[in-house]
């Protein structure tokens, strides 16, 4: 009887077993849908795009004939695409130091026990807020406020005294810059400050207490503690702005379709113009596609590199 | 509680934003292609018009085709025994959308052309010839020269033709020119502005008269751009190379010169304050065409309604109009050519069309016909439609070439804006633009 049951019991756990190694295999099929969309919209499109950018395909062809690196040779004696190069690196350093700048200080704040801040969800929501609008309402909004020669900037302007006649800020490279990346600025410091306060909030309070004890000053404990440990927050936030960064798009096409004289022209708008306007050039389009995702991938490995080698250096000390 | 309530303050704030950005901020309805309003944002529309097992795939950036199936089209042709399917793309969508499935099964059976890219797909070897329809080529006999001269390519296929033709005009304030220029009549305004030497000494006549006061015209992408560019000898390409006429040299001196002088306003063309000067005082003219008359000086100029006039100007052009063409790769070219034949040639449905909407049609046997009958309140009685015929005979149509939607633009950023501007030299605005259409088109010789 008992001997019986044991069987009984070992069979059950025999057949438990066999039915969980069949069940495992459902998770391959819940995975499946993801890697089959991924393979098609994604991986195909990018192996594609670098097949194009060593062939010569453009306007109403389909198929075009091997060409090696021309392309690249191309690209790269091309003034357009190298000014491009420069604009983005401009734009995007001009609107991220600032950006992480009063990110780094709101986030500092918003933490802060002993500020303790009222209406801190209001604020938080208040910043956030130029990011929910999208770019193409945030570029009339500009470019109506600054539009010559009666815009309300203009006309604020001549009524307080500073200008005598109307200024054309979009005929001007250096204002065209500032207002391009003060529009990226203004759009995501709200977002980099949330992160950066999540990042903040999850470092344990006892340090604090602690560096308070021994008699630490608030700016010694955000430099000591804080910094340091928010390293990788603030490694994701750098690399994610990077990477919006080299893709800067909309803004610069929206407000002044790239000019004056090509100087908001970016990486994106270049390869849009190249792909959907003129000759429609395909192969240059995804020439400098592959060239945006090789400065994308060395740009990261820098950041990378810089922060392990900082990481490591302060470890030894 | 307290917390509650700030919560829904802030979701409230959130979703005032969100509502007042999505808000339309108002479009005038243009046929330009070169307004390209980024505040529009419509879907593509489908409309299916007749019945029958066949479909006839028509692509359109203007919905102006959609009544002419539907009021003219559909009620002469009762027994059509085929579907007209009508997908209406917003203009600065339809290339995007059409490009790449344009030698594809997908493609449409009949598209319509702006006359900024028509060249591009007439010159592109994807449209069917239209002479192997005996239809189409009885009904073009009295089609305006220069409507099939568009429609055709470089090896002199026939390949798109049009309903409307689109000639222009400078358009005067009348009171303007009687208080400081002593012109009573359209010839005798005409007679002031006959070339581009009169033209520049009636507009600083104008200025020493009215103190400064009044500009000539108002902005030099719109107002000069077109007439210079219509009274070229040679266009922007010939055998693959980049050709820069004298009278685009021409134009960039003027333009520099009347900014220079405050001959002009110099606004950005087709923006906000390019429209708000048709209702202002301070503006004397405009270059526009026939249907800048009615979707642009119109609508914009309420308070001066009656006080506009017509005359040539400086120079014979015409600008934008709408070509109809259909795919080689169609099945349905037989029903796609009486579709064409009827919208483009038919004389009875042109005239009525006229009539109806008061469009120049491109038929020259129907416009002389009904030409006398016109008078234009807004023009002050004058007969709009008599003077507008007249200017047709005189368009250029060897000097559009494919390559010009993406030149006229590249010019008009990089070397006409600069440089009239005084922003930099005239030998760095040309090399700039230069560089820019070779970025653009690598296979053409720039030198």
């Amino acid at each position: 009887m008992n001997s019986e049951l044991q069987k009984e019991g070992k069979g059950k756990t025999l057949q438990k077993k066999a039915s969980i190694k069949d069940v495992n295999k459902y998770a391959y099929y819940f995975l499946a849908p993801f890697f089959i969309t991924y393979a098609i919209f994604n991986l195909y499109p990018t192996l594609y795009t670098i097949v194009l950018s060593f062939l010569d395909v453009s306007g109403f062809e389909i198929v075009g004939k091997f060409v090696g690196f021309q392309n690249f040779i191309n690209l790269f004696n091309n003034n357009v695409f190298i000014q491009s190069v420069k604009n983005t690196a401009i734009l995007w350093t001009v609107n991220f130091i600032p950006q992480i700048t009063l990110a780094m200080i709101l986030a500092y704040w918003f933490t802060n026990n002993r500020l303790k801040l009222k209406g801190q969800n209001l604020f938080k929501s208040l910043f956030y807020f130029p990011n929910i609008m999208t770019a193409a309402s945030v570029a009339v909004i500009f470019y109506t406020l600054f539009s010559y020669p009666r815009g309300p900037i203009n006309q604020i302007l001549i009524g307080i005294g500073v200008l005598e006649t109307p200024f054309d800020f979009f005929r001007n490279v250096f204002f065209t810059r500032g207002i391009v990346s003060f529009i990226q600025f203004w759009m995501w410091y709200g977002q980099t400050t949330l992160v950066l306060i999540s990042g903040i909030l999850s470092i344990d309070d006892s340090l604090y207490e602690a560096a308070i004890i021994d008699g630490a000053t608030a700016w010694q404990s955000f430099t000591k503690i804080t910094l340091p440990l928010i390293r990788p927050i603030t490694l994701y936030v750098m690399i994610t702005s990077l990477i919006g960064g080299l893709q800067m798009f909309d803004i610069p096409l929206l407000l002044t379709n790239g000019g004056p004289n090509g100087s908001v022209d970016t990486i994106m708008t270049y390869i849009y113009k190249q792909a959907f306007q003129g000759g429609r050039n395909i192969s240059i389009a995804s020439t400098a596609s592959v060239v945006l995702l090789l400065i994308t991938m060395l740009a990261s490995l820098l950041v990378i590199i810089y922060f392990r080698r900082s990481s490591n250096t302060e470890k030894k000390e | 509680m307290k917390k509650y309530w700030k919560k829904f303050l802030g979701v409230g704030i959130a979703s005032l934003l969100v509502l007042s950005a999505c808000g339309d901020s108002g479009d005038s309805g243009s046929s330009d292609s070169s307004s390209s309003d980024i505040t529009e944002d419509e879907d593509v529309e489908l409309e299916t018009y007749g019945s029958g097992d066949e479909v006839l795939e028509v692509w359109s950036f203007t919905d102006e085709i959609n009544t002419m199936v539907e009021d003219y089209f559909v009620p002469a042709n009762p027994d059509l025994g085929y579907k007209i399917e009508i997908v209406n793309i917003p203009t600065e969508e339809f290339e995007t959308k059409l490009d790449p499935i344009i030698s594809t099964n997908d493609a449409p059976d009949v598209i319509l052309l702006e006359q900024n890219f028509a060249k591009k797909y007439v010159e592109s070897g994807l449209l069917a010839d239209l002479t192997q329809f005996s239809n189409v080529i009885e009904g073009s006999e009295d089609t305006y020269d220069y409507v099939k001269g568009i429609g055709t390519s470089e090896d002199g296929v026939f390949n798109a033709t049009a309903w409307q033709a689109a000639p222009g005009a400078f358009f005067y304030r009348q009171s303007m020119a009687e208080e400081y220029l002593n012109a009573s009549t359209p010839e005798e305004m005409q007679e002031k502005i006959k070339d581009w030497d009169s033209f520049i000494e009636t507009a600083r006549e104008l200025k020493e008269a009215s103190d400064g006061e009044k500009y000539m015209i108002s902005s030099s992408g719109a107002d000069l751009r077109f007439p210079y560019l219509g009274s070229r000898d040679t266009g922007w390409v010939v055998d693959d190379e980049l050709v820069i006429d004298d009278k685009v040299y021409e134009m960039m001196e003027t333009a520099n010169m009347m900014i220079d002088e405050g001959l002009m306003l110099d606004v950005e063309a087709e923006g906000e304050e390019y429209f708000a000067g048709m209702n202002s005082d301070e503006i004397f003219g405009y270059t526009l065409p026939t249907w800048g008359l009615h979707f642009w000086l119109k609508p914009n100029a309420e308070n001066t309604a009656g006080d506009w006039r017509m005359v040539q100007g400086p120079a014979s052009y015409f600008r934008g109009g709408t070509w109809i063409g259909m795919l080689d790769n169609s099945e349905m070219k037989e029903a796609a050519s009486e579709l064409i034949t009827f919208v483009a040639t038919d004389e009875e449905f042109l005239t009525q069309w006229a009539k109806d909407t008061g469009d120049v049609v491109s038929n020259q046997k129907v416009v002389e016909a009904i030409k006398d009958e016109y008078s234009d309140e807004f023009l002050g009685g004058q007969n709009h439609y008599a003077a507008f015929s007249e200017m047709i005979d005189d368009i250029n149509t060897d000097i559009i070439t494919e390559y010009d939607q993406e030149i006229n633009s590249l010019f008009l950023d990089d070397a006409l804006t600069p440089f009239s501007k005084g922003e930099v030299e005239l030998d760095d605005a040309i090399n700039t633009f230069k560089g820019q259409v070779q970025n653009s088109y690598p296979s053409l010789t720039v030198e």
